[in-house]
């Protein structure tokens, strides 16, 4: 036997795959051949190695980080409308509707809010606006008055003012 | 509590019996998702993806295998995917060892129990060479190998966890050890 087929057969011979023969055969090359001898125990350490991996442990927070992530998954999953899920089933499209209507009703108040009658502001907050214009127009526009006719200034409180 | 039942509890989303899946195999699948990987963060985060899968499809369980094989099956399933998207965003992972300036994976090979430090060491870097040699066998004798070697399944058990006919788990499980024979000679001559 030569070199080269003792080096195709180190791993069946460590794992006594061999044939008895085979075995013999390589025995024989390994008493007279110091280099595949060598060979031999350098490989069968590495063989080793290779056959007997440590297990690993599991970390002490490995249930810890699943029940977070299964928890966070089932919370993903409730829908938005989770409280009707208490209700029995021929009471939720009631409530669906109902929740509708409510919804529609506010949105149709809210969009003729503030009306006007003959023109005229009838919400509070056109009078209060009314109102405030009055004042500031009493304060801070009648001082003005005396102001040179024909000016810039007499001529742009004329265009503001509509008069 | 025989599987069916556990199994049901989980489908029904009890905390409990999820808790006992966990505790009965997470060795299990903790250990074929570090063989195939080699890596024990990669592990861990692996080994979470398979219970979070079996939490969330516990219903596809089909109770003509026994619970281990449909395990087997996720783990070593998600293991491969694992390394896939691993593969695909390499260049971000050898850019970052680059910056650390060394190998993650040695950090991550198991220390020796060895009182002596040299012998300790010498193990240790047999560990990496394995862990190597192991990483680059292909995908399914990589699976074949770790299943038969590490987990101790025979080749009919294989072959049902991985849907490939017996004959073809022998072969790969002969080729794997010859691509390892072959693997570890070249690192001896290089040496």
């Amino acid at each position: 036997m030569n070199c080269k087929k003792v080096k195709k057969n180190l791993a069946g011979y460590l794992e006594k795959n061999l044939t008895k023969n085979m075995e013999e055969e390589l025995e024989n090359h390994f008493e007279s051949c110091p280099a595949c001898s060598h060979l031999l125990e350098e490989f069968s350490q590495l063989w080793e190695a290779l056959e007997h991996r440590e297990k690993i442990q599991p970390s002490p927070y490995f249930w810890t980080r699943l029940k977070q992530r299964v928890v966070g998954y089932e919370e993903g999953r409730k829908p938005v409308w989770g409280w009707l899920g208490g209700l029995v089933d021929w009471a939720r499209p009631a409530v669906a509707v109902a929740v509708l209507l409510i919804c529609v009703f506010l949105g149709y108040s809210l969009g003729n809010f503030p009306q006007t009658v003959n023109g005229q502001t009838t919400s509070q907050v056109d009078e209060r606006t009314l109102a405030l214009q009055e004042f500031f127009d009493s304060h801070y526009l009648n001082p003005l008055n005396n102001l040179p006719t024909g000016s810039i200034e007499a001529t742009y409180l004329e265009m503001i003012s509509g008069e | 509590m025989n599987d069916e039942e556990l199994i049901q509890r989980i489908i029904d989303k009890d905390h409990l019996a999820f808790k006992l899946l966990v505790d009965q195999y997470q060795h299990l699948v903790l250990n074929t998702c570090y063989n195939l990987l080699g890596n024990r963060q990669d592990a861990e985060d692996a080994a979470q993806e398979v219970f979070f899968q079996v939490y969330k499809s516990a219903q596809k369980f089909r109770g003509e295998a026994k619970i281990s094989t449909w395990l087997y099956r996720i783990a070593v399933n998600r293991s491969l995917n694992f390394i896939r998207d691993k593969k695909r965003s390499g260049w971000l992972r050898n850019l970052s060892s680059l910056l650390e300036g060394e190998r993650q994976e040695v950090a991550d090979v198991p220390a020796s129990d060895s009182a002596r430090p040299d012998v300790a060491l010498e193990e240790k870097e047999r560990n990496v060479i394995v862990q190597k040699v192991i990483d680059s066998l292909p995908e399914k004798q990589r699976t074949a190998f770790v299943l038969h070697k590490y987990e101790g399944l025979s080749y009919q058990e294989i072959a049902e966890i991985s849907k490939y006919s017996l004959s073809s788990v022998e072969s790969l499980i002969h080729r794997a050890k010859l691509n390892l024979q072959k693997q570890l000679l070249g690192y001896l001559k290089q040496k």
